[in-house]
């Protein structure tokens, strides 16, 4: 039987990873409607970078299929990278330049004008408090100004899929707080926001559908609605599946 | 086009920008250009007109000489960092295509003013085929042998930098070392006539053998050879950068595990397995250790006098020596504030970068010692291992220094660097004097051949200790101005 695609969202169908003897991500199965805020949470190295990987075409998946917006998502499919924005893990910024010549740079590689460029650029280091620190070499900024930077990289063409990769890591609390209602307004307007994060308060109050992924596997995919009608938090959900280290193993720390 | 445009417009300005900004940098283009721009001036037009002279009569072995050295320093060119700031693994995520990244990537190379500086002296190295019987043919193969080089030296370089690709590229050399040494010794023709018969075959050759060709088979056999293999390589540079940009670098758990059977003991065990592992990753190992196996692969067959294998341990040293000299330019800033948080003198993190560097360079001559003991007995293999051991001491009581005073960025699966080239022949004949000099005093058969190599040994271990202790010393109260050159 033929497997039916979402067409315009995020559908991913059986996708696993291995590296050599190791699997990051085991048979992925996730639809994403357009519009939705989704939070794809878990542990660190439990796959939810591979899966943002795969997701915007940087790494082909070894088995499986995967779709957002309608494209089939092939390493090197151009018309799919058009459509969205990432920010990766890792910012994937250039050295020696600084972080307004990034988004002068990243501008017309998407089709914008000089002009179009410069006005959104403006506008979004304003909104990111980075217009101060625009004329920064980016070796010498700091953590949060390069996400900020990778941020403002990726939504400068305005794209109708983004996936965020740790958005708010290392990122204060007032650029979070512009970063999330951001989120929010662009969710509104029909835009498809991914997000993976540690930081659950933050997550909680942003997203409206999340996944949990342990060891590779999806455990759980809910509505943040649902598990509050349960009377449940987000993280209450959380280590439900991935579980509490229990403090106890380590009485030998501070005692003599 | 004009995203490519872009993009190098982009690049170009922020490789300059690094130069300026680094001072280090710029002394080290600065000094490649000073011993490349003097050799052009000094050595290139004698050899030129020597080839030109030649080709005029017919014969090719200048010109031979003169593309064999542009192959080369094309592909020396290509496995040293291009220090690129845009680089298609982060260019990836625009809206680019494959070819367009490809194209990115190879102009790329064109920033460095050393490659411009090669660009410039092989477009030069054509004027020889003007007085050729065939000019047009000859420039027109010449170019192809460029591309060539260039395309071959970028796809081992792409290989370098994928777990399988690399694995599969080792072996393929270790084979062929292996092999090339055992067909040297097994015929009975001596090594230069069998050099010269191999030499004929090769790329150079057909090129100078197209503009004194006379008839058109002596052409076209040549040509065709040439178009054919540089679209054989054309598709590999494709495929290999393709490789690059797609294939997982994640295989890093299978070398993880193999890397994790070797276990030292001690208190430096853990730091001398990390050691190891990052110097096993550079690809300087390798041309010692494939030299080391084609010798030994010869020695198999046909017994090889003590000479050249000592001579091949020297060679193994040079080899090393811009690993030796550069012990923390793999190290990063924050590995450098990990090695101050750690409870380690200074001197105790250089010796276990020199027991790290010992290790392998042990693995590389192991063969060699080997031999040695079945061919000449364990005397023989016994000096053997003492010149080694000279070489070693010397070579690390001058890295030591070096290394604290020189750092230089190195990169994994590339070649190691020490930041310029006069550091590094300096640091080549210095650290290899002493293991030359008891070398010498054997073969002089004087009075002093039975206790120059203790005494030699002896007086180099005592600099070495010295040379510990002040780097160490010096490494405590520099680190922060080296992991500013590491930045």
């Amino acid at each position: 039987m033929d497997v039916v695609f979402s067409e315009q969202g995020i559908d991913a169908r059986g996708v696993t990873k291995t590296f050599g003897p190791v699997t990051a991500v085991r048979h992925l199965n996730l639809q994403v409607a357009p519009g939705t805020l989704f939070g794809f949470l878990g542990p660190n190295g439990s796959g939810k970078s591979t899966t943002v990987k795969m997701l915007t075409g940087l790494l082909a998946p070894t088995s499986g299929e995967l779709r957002v917006a309608g494209h089939r998502v092939s390493p090197e499919n151009i018309d799919l990278k058009r459509a969205i924005g990432i920010l990766p893990e890792d910012a994937a910024l250039f050295h020696s330049l600084t972080i307004w010549e990034h988004l002068e740079l990243s501008g017309p590689l998407y089709g914008l004008s000089r002009q179009e460029t410069h006005d959104r650029a403006v506008q979004l280091l304003r909104h990111l408090e980075l217009e101060s620190v625009s004329g920064t070499y980016i070796d010498q900024a700091s953590y949060g100004m390069r996400k900020k930077c990778a941020l403002a990289m990726a939504l400068l063409h305005n794209p109708r899929f983004l996936f965020l990769d740790e958005p708010f890591e290392g990122i204060d609390p007032g650029s979070s707080r512009n970063i999330k209602d951001l989120l929010i307004a662009l969710a509104a307007k029909g835009v498809t926001v991914f997000v993976t994060s540690h930081i659950l308060e933050v997550v909680e109050r942003l997203i409206e559908r999340f996944a949990i992924i342990i060891r590779g596997e999806v455990v759980c995919c809910h509505t943040v609605a649902d598990i509050q009608h349960g009377g449940m938090t987000l993280e209450d959900v959380y280590f439900q599946h991935a579980g509490k280290p229990a403090v106890g193993n380590l009485a030998w720390l501070g005692s003599r | 086009m004009a995203g490519i445009a872009l993009i190098l417009k982009y690049q170009w300005r922020a490789f300059w920008r690094r130069l300026i900004r680094t001072r280090h940098r710029a002394q080290f283009y600065f000094t490649v250009m000073i011993v490349l721009g003097g050799a052009s001036v000094f050595i290139l037009p004698a050899r030129l007109s020597r080839a030109a002279r030649e080709l005029s009569a017919g014969q090719t072995t200048s010109m031979d000489a003169v593309l064999w050295t542009f192959c080369v320093l094309w592909l020396f060119v290509l496995t040293e960092d291009a220090s690129v700031s845009l680089t298609s693994g982060h260019l990836r995520t625009f809206p680019i295509a494959v070819g367009q990244l490809l194209t990115v990537r190879i102009l790329s190379v064109f920033c460095s003013p050393v490659a411009l500086l090669i660009a410039l002296g092989s477009v030069i190295s054509l004027w020889p085929f003007f007085l050729a019987r065939q000019t047009v043919l000859g420039c027109a193969a010449a170019l192809l042998l460029f591309a060539l080089a260039f395309g071959s030296a970028m796809s081992a370089s792409h290989a370098l930098g994928v777990a399988e690709l690399r694995r599969r590229l080792v072996a393929i050399l270790v084979v062929a070392s292996v092999a090339l040494g055992a067909v040297f010794s097994t015929r009975g023709l001596p090594g230069i006539e069998q050099a010269r018969a191999v030499l004929a075959v090769m790329p150079p050759h057909l090129v100078s053998a197209v503009s004194v060709a006379a008839t058109p088979s002596a052409i076209l056999i040549p040509i065709g050879t040439l178009i054919g293999l540089c679209a054989v390589v054309g598709f590999v540079l494709f495929w290999s950068f393709r490789c690059t940009l797609y294939s997982p670098s994640q295989t890093r758990a299978v070398g993880r595990a193999a890397g994790s059977m070797l276990w030292f003991p001690g208190r430096f065990g853990g730091l001398l397995r990390k050691e190891q592992y990052e110097l096993r990753k550079l690809v300087d190992v390798w041309p010692g250790l494939l030299l080391v196996l084609a010798v030994s692969a010869m020695s198999l067959f046909n017994p090889l006098s003590p000479a050249v294998r000592q001579s091949v341990i020297v060679l193994v040293f040079v080899m090393d020596t811009n690993m030796i000299m550069n012990g923390f330019g793999l190290d990063t800033s924050a590995g450098l504030t990990r090695y101050a948080i750690l409870p380690l003198r200074g001197k105790e993190v250089l010796l276990v970068k020199n027991l790290g560097l010992t290790l392998l360079v042990a693995a590389q001559l192991a063969p060699l010692i080997a031999i040695a003991v079945w061919r000449s007995g364990p005397l023989e293999a016994g000096v053997e291992a003492v010149v080694a051991a000279i070489l070693l001491l010397s070579h690390l009581a001058w890295g030591n220094l070096v290394s604290v005073t020189e750092p230089f960025k190195m990169q994994f699966y590339r070649m190691a660097s020490s930041g310029s080239p006069l550091t590094s022949m300096a640091g080549s004949t210095i650290g290899s004097a002493p293991g030359v000099l008891v070398l010498f005093l054997l073969y002089s058969e004087s009075r002093w051949f039975v206790a120059a190599p203790p005494s030699i040994l002896l007086l180099t271990l005592a600099l070495y200790l010295v040379s510990l202790n002040y780097s160490g010393r010096c490494f405590e109260l520099r680190r922060d101005l080296i992991a500013e050159r590491l930045s």
